[in-house]
């Protein structure tokens, strides 16, 4: 299917031009097209993107990685992506690594925004246009889990802070790999780059692969399918892949709080938190807990500013941001 | 110059986990590393971490500097890789430095034939910048406990690096580089390396030789010269500093 679909060339100069450097791409065109409405709102507000917006984007890219690395290796059994068995390899554990955040993404209540893909005409049957985009896909998404970890930072959500960190990494590595394809040197720096401070900032760069309005691009392009996942995990073992290691999110790390009946508990932060009677920084002040201390957590709901607020086991509400909290805080009821 | 085994490596250093905290502290004067490991809960306060990181990147710098000079027979391509892999290893010590940190060796061990086997050099290059992307990522959730966003994400960052040397020695030895689909947080906190790193840093490990000094000026330099033909990126810069 791929081998038909992709078989003409697109310039780096034309890839550019509808893709990453149209960053003025219509902001109203996308709201409609993917209803992430707030995502760029908050790019130019400030503020930061809300946890719902990061995940379904990362879910969306994830998929759109899965799709690709797919195309890629069907490309090259079919002999027409000149990469050799090793090289080969290497993809399917990409696409592995890209299925496994997508399932986690999921699994946290992730909904991509779109579910088939567009592609450079011809960039499975080119190995240096391969290396080329692939290496600005994960460039693309070594810089958006960043700010996914900034943004959990902020949140005081350490363990998905740690977790989009693991996750940057991995791709960090598949980056790596991909220059090293196209011939480049892979390790070219001292640091991963941070790119965007919002996830969303993301969006611009990846447009044309989700919705076909970078000039040469071609599609769309389903999904794989679970047969198709299934397939490839079944070569795991073969391949030398490691499916052991957790992310920290879901880590049993002897945390001083966890989950239990619907309730959990969170430590304020090092400053005294303000409790309030309802989940918004505009109701009344009711009380107060001092730094580091500890409470039961029996609800949450979305508030103002996009965080949410955890409803506290004693009465009132205090802001995420405001405390840390383990993986499982993010299982209390909804309020 | 003897070989040593996987099995002596792992006797003395990495599956070490129950070496004496007693005799690194004695080594080290890091006597408050241990009480803030998981058991207790606490987590490292931040001159611990700098310093701790500052060591690692010391030895790594070490490391690679003495892989490029070895007798590895690597491809040229590989040991541009090696080269590459010094250059950010200096440059997250530098920044390390201009933090305040201050590493608590300046001198190291190696096991002996290290720079002469690739599948040894692989081996323990593979173990050690694993080690590394953890204690960055324990140095991560600290920062992110602490509010630190800056360091937070730049921590992150350079966990990423570490995670790119990491698939390229396995690579080297001839294993699946991105085997992986989370890179491995293996330490609470980034004193929980120490016990890994040890023999490196104190001869200890059964088969371990040194000690080997630091890189000089000069030797940075003449690495850093190259950087351009190498095609190595200097231009991105740590959150921190943005």
């Amino acid at each position: 299917m791929f081998k038909n679909m992709f078989n003409s060339n697109v310039s780096r100069r034309n890839f550019f031009k509808g893709s990453a450097v149209g960053a003025g791409a219509s902001l109203l065109g996308w709201q409609q097209m993917f209803g992430i409405s707030r995502a760029f709102a908050q790019e130019t507000t400030g503020e930061n993107d809300d946890v719902q917006t990061i995940l379904n984007l990362a879910s969306t890219a994830e998929l759109f990685a899965c799709t690709h690395y797919l195309a890629a290796i069907n490309a090259v059994e079919s002999g027409d992506l000149a990469l050799d068995d090793i090289q080969l390899s290497y993809l399917k554990t990409g696409f592995l690594a890209e299925r496994d955040h997508y399932d986690l993404l999921v699994s946290l209540g992730a909904v991509p925004v779109v579910t088939e893909f567009y592609v450079p005409e011809g960039l499975f049957s080119d190995v240096a246009l391969f290396a080329q985009i692939t290496e600005i896909a994960e460039t693309t998404f070594v810089s958006a889990y960043l700010a996914a970890t900034r943004i959990f930072v902020e949140m005081g959500q350490t363990a998905f802070a740690v977790t989009t960190a693991q996750i940057a990494g991995v791709e960090a590595e598949h980056r790596a790999l991909v220059r090293q394809i196209g011939m480049l040197l892979p390790n070219d720096r001292s640091y991963q780059e941070f790119q965007f401070a919002n996830v969303s900032d993301a969006v611009p760069v990846l447009q044309p692969f989700l919705d076909g309005s970078g000039e040469g691009f071609i599609g769309p392009v389903s999904a794989p399918t679970d047969d198709e996942v299934a397939a490839i995990r079944a070569q795991a073992d073969a391949l030398g892949y490691t499916g052991d290691i957790l992310p920290f999110a879901a880590m049993d790390t002897g945390s001083s709080s966890s989950s239990s009946g619907g309730s959990s508990t969170v430590t304020t932060n090092n400053v005294i938190v303000n409790v309030r009677e309802e989940p918004t920084t505009s109701s009344a002040v009711i009380g107060n807990l001092s730094p580091n201390t500890t409470v039961t957590i029996v609800g949450q709901r979305a508030g103002d500013g996009g965080f949410t607020w955890w409803m506290l086991e004693s009465g009132g509400w205090i802001r995420q941001d405001t405390a840390s909290a383990p993986a499982d805080a993010s299982s209390v009821p909804q309020s | 110059m003897g070989k040593l085994s996987r099995r002596s490596f792992l006797k003395g250093s990495a599956i070490a986990a129950g070496v004496s905290a007693t005799g690194v502290h004695g080594l080290f004067g890091i006597s408050s590393l241990f009480a803030q490991d998981m058991m207790s809960g606490e987590n490292d306060d931040i001159q611990t971490v700098i310093n701790l990181a500052a060591t690692a990147e010391l030895f790594a710098s070490t490391h690679y500097l003495a892989a490029i000079n070895g007798d590895l027979g690597l491809a040229d391509v590989q040991v541009n890789y090696l080269k590459a892999a010094f250059i950010s290893e200096r440059d997250h010590y530098d920044l390390l430095l201009s933090l305040g940190a201050v590493p608590v060796v300046t001198e190291f061990y190696v096991p002996d034939g290290l720079f002469s086997d690739v599948a040894l050099f692989s081996q323990i290059t593979e173990i050690a910048e694993t080690t590394f992307v953890s204690a960055y990522l324990a140095a991560t959730r600290i920062f992110s406990e602490l509010g630190e966003i800056a360091f937070a994400v730049t921590t992150a960052q350079i966990a990423g690096v570490e995670s790119e040397h990491r698939a390229l020695v396995r690579q080297i030895g001839m294993n699946i580089p991105n085997d992986r689909s989370y890179e491995a947080f293996q330490f609470a906190n980034v004193s929980g390396a120490v016990p890994v790193l040890q023999p490196f840093l104190d001869g200890s490990g059964d088969g371990f030789v040194g000690p080997v000094a630091p890189p000089t000026d000069d030797e940075v330099a003449a690495i850093r010269a190259e950087a351009g033909d190498l095609g190595y990126n200097s231009a991105i810069l740590p959150f921190a500093a943005l």
